[in-house]
């Protein structure tokens, strides 16, 4: 465990108690600080964007503003799986910019004191889990608390725009000469 | 009117404990009733400037003291009890006799400025008379301008030879202070009653209306001086109109200095020979870029004189242009300037900085004290030790003018304390001003350089006279304009630190002055923006409303008929919006015939530059992004199209050569074209040059048309000129402007004819936030590519296709054979038609560049609002943003120049 979790620890049960909007993502169940959340909408159809990657779901039109939608389920390495009536899409603010995830669906707000909070076991270092924040408890249930704005990371998103096209032409490569 | 009472009080128990007619207190008595001019209710204005008049007759002895005194208390008396009704009443009205003379600012501008060389010339005077008597003259003015005249008059009849009566000038001087407070006064009462508690500040003369209307007299200015040196005379006049008014401008801003200023380069204008006036020209140019400069500040809310001190040197510098009549003139206004010099140590000035706010505060407190009570000796001791500490940690840095300034006033202070002067009156607006000047030169220290130094207003030694001339009990004279105190707040904050560049370029302005004459609303682009964007929603969620299925085929007429009113009130309010942003291409046409002056005196090669069509209207984002293209294609056509003049006789042109910029609307598009009357483009050097570079290879060299050839010159790297100049020749230049007309959705085109000229057509999209797209399908995503980017589109025969070894996929068209380019594959997407003569093929990019790219379909060609997509997809390579089509759906917006050049890169690995 690196430096970097030991911040995050020290972060909980300070800041990390209060409302959170759970939501599954398979069999998983997450949870997002309700401060971060701006709406919840229904699927709606996702224009793609292309040389993206496959977790870039694409942009949609949110009352005129264009905002990108970003598919956690892809995002986290689970298996795609067809949207069902259920799929909708949180609509979270990162400091002031508006993004749109998509998940599975959408459970309940809890509120989480500080006793229910728990630091974010340790992986081991090959696993990344920078953005989540802590570990809720609720009952039996076990509830990852993200934190959404380290999801995407800054090298992520800088990225994003750089992204190789994955296919390959057939063509032979010469340089043009016009 | 509880301040405007007290005030009148005071000055009646000071008059009653007058005892014999010493004229320094009747002298004190006058600037103290001075003071109220400007805050009494209108209605007794006129009595108010009878108390001085005759105030000033007893001082100047024209009247005995013994007969007029007690007259003089009766009159302070009615006019105390006048005010006292007003508690009760309605203040009045001026009444509506006669404003005030439009011109008579001016005439007090001239008065004062003779006024100050009086005592060094006789015939000052003489001067003066002659213009009081005139306007003394004028039928209808107003009681109370009457009496202030009259009482000037009589001020000047005793100070004239003839007279010498010593106290002359002094009242002189007061006597032009009553009458420029109610001129003021007068004509900035349109009727409503300016007679507030606080008075007329000077925030509320400057009206931005009048700055609008000002700045745009500075383009008039501008355009008069460069018409100017064709010896245009009418231009010559009224660029000194401009002049003048704008030197009234300033007047009535309270900026007298820089009024002054102006009007003296106005009388310079007027006399500059033929062999002087390209030099003066320039400095006039340049007077007129800082007053520019200064006006935008103004409009931006900051209420500096950063005017004076420059424009004092310029004038200073024409004036020395002329042989001999007016250079005493304009050096005497400008005694040597003074200078703050910062000292290296950064750190010792930010300790200053912390500090010196904490005293002047402290000091600001003890004299607002010292209002109420003079003689308090806390409060006096409080002021004191203010200056001292200030002067102290001034003086660590070697801050001369803020020690010496600080300085003086402690001395002035001292004098209160030993009680040798009642720190009242003139005494205490003299430590005002002395704290005002310490306050500003502290913000001068914070705005000037390490190490620098900043001139300072040449007011600022005047200032420190009237202190110690204070501290010995003189009376130190009247500040030139103390109610208003345009003069003594005079910019050091503003002035420009010496060794700064001193570039006023145009491009530090970005005001835009819209050329109507109307009245004008200051907004806030922001604000604009969000209607703006606001609107569009409205027609997409009015497009999406009609695209619905019971709207669209509905058969209630009424219903129909109120949607079809809605959709022509919303076309109306979209057009309404996007006129918003719009605004003129008058200034960037006039800064290029400025650019194009300049550039013909650096070069040598006279020109007539000329333009038309500036009143076409352009989206304000492009105005800013044109200035640069056109910066370039103008550099371009003096350094390299136009030939020098010797060249041109032998090829019988005229000497002078023609450069012509126009500007119209054409189908949705603003045009702008430069065109130069030179040696056109160099075809052949061009093409040798190209195929050196490899830019082009021979082959393909000979086939390439004239224009193709020509529009080689926007590549990087290829520049004809043999020489390198200062301003052109890197052979970057056009490469610019190509593509940041490309940038903004435009075309350049050349059409150059050898030893003709050339033309450059540049054509723009009406605003950034429309284009017109023409909207494709690819698989199951529409994209909508801008219909300026597309030459013509068709669909492919099959045998029209081939598969070039090692090209890849290339299409003939019309004998020549260009790329292919799938859209679905470069951006890899499946379930787009294979066959492509199935599918539709479109024409884009330029002739060297030329490519094919295969779409599913054509949905259809319309107007969409373009959206960022936000910064995450900002870099993403062929598309250049999103728009919300009538379904709601987000399609998004090609680059064709973007997409192009990535599908380019693929193919070439």
């Amino acid at each position: 465990m690196g430096t970097a979790a030991e911040v995050e620890q020290a972060g909980v049960g300070t800041t990390a108690q209060g409302k959170y909007l759970t939501f599954t993502l398979g069999s998983e169940e997450y949870g997002l600080e309700i401060l971060r959340v701006k709406e919840i909408i229904g699927l709606m159809e996702i224009t793609h964007v292309p040389r993206m990657p496959a977790f870039v779901r694409g942009v949609i039109n949110l009352r005129g503003k264009i905002i990108p939608v970003i598919d956690l389920r892809l995002k986290f390495g689970m298996e795609a799986h067809d949207d069902t009536r259920e799929t909708c899409i949180i609509v979270v603010d990162l400091d002031g910019v508006n993004m749109g995830i998509v998940v599975d669906r959408v459970s309940e707000v809890l509120d989480l004191g500080e006793n229910d909070i728990e630091e974010t076991p340790d992986f081991g270092t090959a696993v990344e889990t920078d953005f989540i924040m802590g570990m809720g408890k609720s009952g039996e249930r076990v509830i990852m608390l993200l934190d959404i704005g380290k999801v995407l990371t800054d090298k992520e998103i800088s990225s994003l725009a750089e992204m190789e096209e994955a296919d390959t032409d057939q063509e032979t490569e010469q340089p043009e000469n016009r | 009117m509880g301040e405007v009472l007290e005030r009148l009080n005071n000055a009646a128990a000071y008059l009653a404990c007058l005892d014999d007619g010493k004229p320094e207190q009747l002298e004190e008595f006058i600037s103290s009733l001075q003071s109220l001019l400007s805050i009494v209710p209108a209605d007794v204005l006129t009595d108010l400037v009878d108390i001085i008049s005759s105030a000033a007759s007893m001082v100047l002895g024209t009247k005995s003291f013994s007969e007029s005194y007690p007259q003089l208390s009766k009159q302070l008396e009615l006019l105390i009890k006048k005010v006292e009704k007003h508690g009760q009443e309605v203040p009045g009205e001026i009444p509506p006799a006669a404003p005030p003379p439009g011109n008579l600012s001016m005439d007090i501008a001239v008065l004062t400025g003779l006024a100050e060389e009086m005592e060094s010339d006789p015939r000052a005077a003489e001067g003066m008379r002659n213009i009081v008597r005139r306007i003394a003259g004028v039928k209808g003015l107003h009681p109370a301008l009457a009496s202030a005249v009259s009482v000037l008059d009589v001020s000047l009849e005793e100070a004239s030879p003839a007279g010498k009566n010593p106290s002359a000038p002094e009242m002189v001087r007061q006597s032009l202070s009553v009458l420029e407070k109610v001129v003021e006064r007068l004509a900035s009462s349109g009727g409503d009653d300016p007679a507030g508690e606080e008075g007329i500040r000077q925030d509320d003369l400057i009206d931005t209306d009048h700055l609008e209307a000002s700045l745009q007299k500075v383009e008039e200015l501008e355009e008069a001086l460069l018409r100017m040196e064709n010896d245009d005379q009418d231009a010559r006049l009224e660029a000194a109109a401009c002049l003048l008014h704008l030197g009234g401008f300033c007047e009535k801003a309270s900026f007298h200095r820089a009024g002054e200023i102006l009007r003296k380069a106005a009388d310079l204008l007027r006399s500059l020979e033929h062999a002087e006036l390209h030099d003066g020209v320039d400095f006039l140019l340049e007077l007129k870029d800082l007053l520019e400069l200064f006006l935008g500040n103004l409009l931006s809310g900051e209420k500096e004189d950063s005017f004076s001190a420059r424009a004092a040197e310029i004038l200073e510098k024409l004036s020395n242009l002329l042989p001999d009549s007016m250079p005493e003139k304009g050096k005497k206004s400008v005694p040597p300037p003074l200078y703050l010099q910062l000292p290296d140590d950064e750190l010792e000035i930010q300790d200053f900085l912390a500090e010196a706010p904490e005293y002047i505060q402290s000091v600001e407190w003890a004299l607002m004290e010292l209002e109420k009570d003079p003689k308090n000796p806390d409060h006096l001791n409080e002021a004191f030790r203010g200056f001292h500490n200030l002067k102290g940690s001034a003086g660590f840095l070697k801050l001369k003018p803020l020690v010496d300034l600080s300085h003086a006033a402690e001395s002035l202070l001292e004098a209160a304390r030993e009680g040798r002067v009642v720190l009242a009156g003139p005494y205490f607006d003299l430590a005002f001003e002395a704290l005002d000047n310490l306050k500003n030169l502290v913000k001068a220290v914070e705005a000037t350089p390490v190490g620098r130094s900043r001139p300072l207003p040449p007011h600022f030694s005047i200032l420190l006279e009237r202190l110690q001339k204070g501290a010995t009990g003189e009376s130190p004279g009247p500040a030139k304009d103390t109610a208003a105190s345009g003069e003594p707040r005079t910019d050091l904050a503003a002035g420009k630190a010496e060794g700064e560049p001193g570039d006023f370029s145009f491009r530090r302005q970005k005001k835009q002055v819209s050329g109507k004459a109307d009245s004008l609303v200051k907004v806030s682009t922001r604000r604009l923006d969000n209607l703006i964007d606001a609107v569009g929603e409205l027609v997409i969620a009015h497009s999406m409303v009609m695209q619905e299925k019971e709207i669209a085929e509905t058969r209630n007429s009424r219903l129909a008929r109120n949607l079809s009113q809605l959709t022509k009130i919303i076309r109306e309010l979209q057009e309404l919006a996007m006129g918003m942003r719009m605004v003129s291409l008058k200034s960037t046409f006039q800064k290029m015939a400025r650019l194009a002056r300049d550039l013909s005196t650096r070069s040598g090669i006279p020109l007539d530059f000329s333009y038309h069509g500036e009143e076409t209207e352009i989206d304000r984002n492009l105005v800013e992004e044109i200035y640069n293209p056109l910066v370039h294609l103008v550099r371009n056509a003096v350094d390299h199209g136009l030939e020098s003049p010797e060249e041109r006789r032998r090829k019988g042109k005229p000497e002078r050569g023609r450069i012509r910029l126009r500007g119209y609307h054409e189908g949705g598009n603003v045009v702008i074209e430069l065109e130069d009357d030179g040696r056109g483009i160099d075809t052949e050097g061009i093409l040798q040059k190209a195929v050196r570079m490899k830019i082009v290879n021979e082959g393909e060299a000979k086939r390439l048309s004239t224009d193709e050839i020509h529009r080689l010159i926007f590549h990087d790297g290829l520049s004809t000129a043999e020489r390198v100049t200062e301003v052109s020749g890197r052979g970057v230049g056009m490469g610019v402007v190509k593509n940041t007309v490309e940038k903004l959705r435009g075309r350049v085109d050349i059409h150059s004819r050898p030893g003709k000229g050339t033309l450059f057509t540049i054509r723009l999209p009406l605003t950034l936030a429309i284009i017109d797209g023409m909207v494709v399908r690819v698989a199951d995503q529409e994209y909508v590519i801008p219909s300026i980017a597309i030459h013509s589109s068709f669909q492919p025969q099959k045998e029209q296709v081939h598969t070039v070894a090692g090209k890849g996929e290339m299409i003939s068209l019309r004998g020549q054979i260009i790329p292919l380019f799938r859209l679905n594959r470069l951006f890899g997407m499946e379930g787009a038609k294979e066959n492509p003569w199935e599918a539709l093929a479109l024409v884009m990019g330029e002739n060297g560049d030329r490519c094919a790219v295969l779409v599913d379909d054509i949905v259809g060609q319309q107007q969409v609002v373009i959206k960022s997509l936000g910064d995450i997809f900002a870099r993403l390579p062929g598309i250049a943003g999103g728009a919300v089509m009538g379904s709601g759906k987000v399609a998004l917006i090609l680059d064709p120049q973007g997409l192009i050049q990535a599908a380019r890169s693929k193919r070439a690995g």
